[in-house]
């Protein structure tokens, strides 16, 4: 998005078509432009004694870091095969859905990509992605943990390698626990909305609890409260679970919060980055988020002094787990070579200085017993609750079905209808995609 | 006609063939990665109208348009009126008015979503130091309000182009013709009635035409404001026809409400060179 839109300029309406017309009506001239500048690229680039191959790999930018780390990756690589070059894009997250999918369309696609793990079934189904499962060894395999290497398998295949992988926990500023009397930190929800009360009590602008309500990620906080209590994403009998009694039950948990006015206000109005800078900024007690939140309250919230405990439960343990996937595109010509550089940034060397850098929980077995990560109180309660975690389903059509259930959301969080109302509307609306697309 | 062919050939070939494509794409089963199935007759259509939030994104565009396009010509008029006054200090007051088209709507939007963040946002600290109640009010949290406020910043990007046209306009009524009408002994009403505006009328409809056209496939405002929340309330058809592609990777649908977004802007240009057309006629008398 570049470029003012109302001024009597070529831009604006460029701006729009570049954005959305042009992938709705698949430029072919720009498909062309790009392929032939790649392979000028390509000519220019093969100059060398050798005949070597381009890999080329775009990653997700979870920081300012996360470039650099990759492409100082490539320099190692390449210096150690020099049949093979890999070039490193990186892009920022909301832009990587957008241009896969134009890419793919346009034959420009790159032979290897980063990318939400929620997005591979649709890629797989879509002939997008190559099957890995012969490609890589199985002792390269087994060096995964099984419960993030499972995630990554459907019908049968392994579409992609969990490139990161994070659970959730309760973020809590322990200064205003103290302002307030609370001894220790909530393990029930009950004790949550207790403690909320008394940190909301204090006054001077300060909110009990964050929930959030709008943009990425506001289905996942509305699950920590459903799967702990004891509520599924989808029920016993292959339909959406909802609309269940635990699912209305959950979402009261959250109402009664909202209603007391022990969150923030505006609860329809705030995404996670609202909630996390209020935490940051000492204004909230607590709030549900991942171990990337460390990085930016060492950052933004260095007077915060904060703990990290377990997300609170009503009958059940649990925590939303989330990986994101890194795949061989189908189209690529370089498969082997691709595995291969893979296979190099997932050595057990390489993914300890990325977990350092970025904070995500290992996805390796032999990370796990790093002191890193088992020693540190900022992450190992994220390495205890990995057993844990639960994770969205991994259905083609799942972005329509949290939406459905986002708008919902926002509309029970706002009080104008009830939990049992809204909720019934976004199970129906998921069944119907289930039904639709059996 | 020889000399002109390959500028009409390029023409066509530029901006024909992707409208073509899109209509090709609406009637075909598209996959989330852009290729193209089975022919698919109207199937995307039906499905576009019997999704609720794709009625209600088509009527909040309406909205969207009408309030923005209005209000900026509103605005824009007596601005323009004051800024073709000669006055010390007019030079300053042109280039303020004209300073927010040189920002990216992308920016503007960003900047003004943090004006009204309801706990770090300037516009709250500004009402709360003037003894308001309004230390943490949630501006985006509702949707009217929300949508109130966009079609507010909506009006702002467009008042440069806007005055720019309507100062182009007045700028070229002749001095003489007040003149004459002072000899006559009009009043400013009368002057601004009888020559001001049946001179302007053309240059207003030339605004109104280009910024309806602009304003109706506008998307960084609300994209970045509210991403068309809460619950699609100030989702209008380009956000929606957004998300239907890159985020559901529904891109026959996509398309489909694509060529319906185009069809609506065909009706509006066709209506309008009827109307001007007839008027013309009217004047040629």
């Amino acid at each position: 998005m570049t470029a003012a839109v109302f001024s009597f300029q070529m831009a604006v309406s460029f701006d729009i078509h570049s954005t959305i017309w042009e992938v709705l009506m698949g430029n072919r001239f720009l498909a062309a432009l790009v392929i032939s500048t790649a392979t000028a690229a390509a000519l220019l680039h093969s100059g060398s004694a050798w005949a070597t191959d381009t890999v080329r790999v775009r990653v997700a930018e979870y920081s300012a870091k996360t470039g650099p780390f990759f492409q100082e990756l490539a320099k190692k690589f390449n210096a150690a095969n020099p049949d093979i070059e890999v070039q490193i894009e990186h892009l920022p997250w909301p832009e990587m859905q957008q241009q896969l999918v134009s890419d793919i369309s346009a034959g420009t696609a790159p032979d290897v990509s980063h990318m939400a793990t929620r997005w591979m079934a649709g890629f797989a189904k879509d002939g997008a992605l190559a099957p890995i499962e012969d490609l890589m060894s199985p002792a390269f395999a087994d060096t995964f943990v099984p419960t993030y290497l499972d995630l990554q398998k459907q019908d049968g295949h392994t579409w992609g390698l969990p490139i990161a992988a994070s659970a959730r926990g309760l973020f809590y500023n322990k200064k205003l626990f103290d302002k307030a009397g609370i001894a220790k930190p909530p393990t029930t929800w009950d004790e949550t909305f207790e403690a909320a009360k008394k940190i909301a009590a204090l006054g001077d602008g300060v909110y009990g609890i964050g929930v959030q309500g709008r943009d990425l990620d506001t289905e996942g906080y509305w699950f920590y409260s459903l799967w702990t209590h004891g509520g599924s994403i989808l029920g016993p009998d292959g339909k959406s679970g909802f609309a269940s009694p635990e699912a209305v039950l959950a979402t009261n948990n959250y109402l009664r919060m909202i209603k007391a006015s022990v969150t923030q206000p505006g609860v329809t109005g705030a995404s996670r980055e609202d909630l996390q800078n209020l935490f940051a900024a000492g204004k909230m007690g607590m709030v549900l988020s991942g171990p990337w939140f460390n990085a930016q309250l060492a950052e933004q919230g260095k007077d915060v002094e904060y703990g990290i405990n377990r997300i609170p439960v009503a009958t059940t343990e649990a925590t939303y787990g989330v990986t994101d996937t890194i795949a061989v595109l189908e189209s690529s010509k370089v498969k082997p070579q691709a595995m291969k550089f893979l296979e190099f940034i997932f050595n057990k060397e390489n993914r300890l200085e990325f977990g350092k850098l970025e904070g995500f929980v290992p996805v390796l077995k032999a990370e796990s017993t790093e002191p890193f990560f088992t020693e540190n109180p900022k992450m190992s309660v994220f390495l205890e609750m990995g057993p844990l975690a639960k994770f969205a389903p991994l259905f083609p059509r799942w972005e329509e079905m949290a939406d459905g259930l986002k708008t919902e959301l926002s509309r029970i969080y706002s009080g104008e209808v009830s939990a049992e109302e809204g909720l019934k509307q976004a199970a129906a609306k998921m069944d119907a995609i289930l039904a639709e697309d059996q | 006609m020889i000399l002109i062919a390959p500028c009409l050939l390029l023409s066509v070939a530029v901006i024909g063939y992707p409208i073509f494509d899109v209509i090709r794409m609406s009637l075909f089963d598209v996959s989330r990665t852009g290729m193209v199935r089975e022919f698919a007759g109207l199937t995307n259509f039906v499905k576009a109208f019997a999704d609720p939030v794709f009625l209600q994104a088509a009527r909040q565009t309406f909205v969207w348009t009408v309030c923005v396009v209005g209000g900026t010509l509103l605005v824009s008029v007596p601005i323009a009126l004051i800024l073709n006054e000669d006055f010390y200090g007019r030079t300053i007051a042109r280039t303020i008015v004209l300073l927010p088209w040189a920002i990216s709507l992308a920016m503007t939007a960003v900047v003004w979503r943090y004006v009204v963040n309801g706990d770090f946002g300037t516009l709250n600290m500004t009402l709360a130091a003037l003894g308001l109640p309004f230390e943490n009010y949630p501006w985006l949290a509702d949707a009217r309000m929300a949508f109130v406020i966009e079609i507010m910043v909506g009006i702002l990007v467009s008042v440069p182009f806007t005055v720019t046209i309507l100062l182009g306009g007045l700028t070229s009524i002749p001095e003489s013709l007040y003149e004459a009408s002072a000899i006559d002994g009009a009043s400013s009403t009368k002057k601004f009635y009888y020559i001001t505006m049946p001179l302007l009328w053309p240059f207003m409809q030339i605004a109104l035409v280009l910024n309806v056209i602009y304003v109706f496939n506008s998307f960084p405002i609300i994209w970045i404001m509210t991403n068309g929340g809460p619950a699609n309330r100030t989702d209008i058809l380009i956000t929606y026809v957004y998300k239907q592609a890159f985020a559901f990777g529904k891109l026959g649908n996509a398309a489909a409400g694509s060529v319906v977004m185009f069809a609506m802007l065909l009706v509006f240009a066709v209506v309008y060179l009827f109307l001007t057309k007839a008027q013309g006629a009217r004047n040629d008398v």
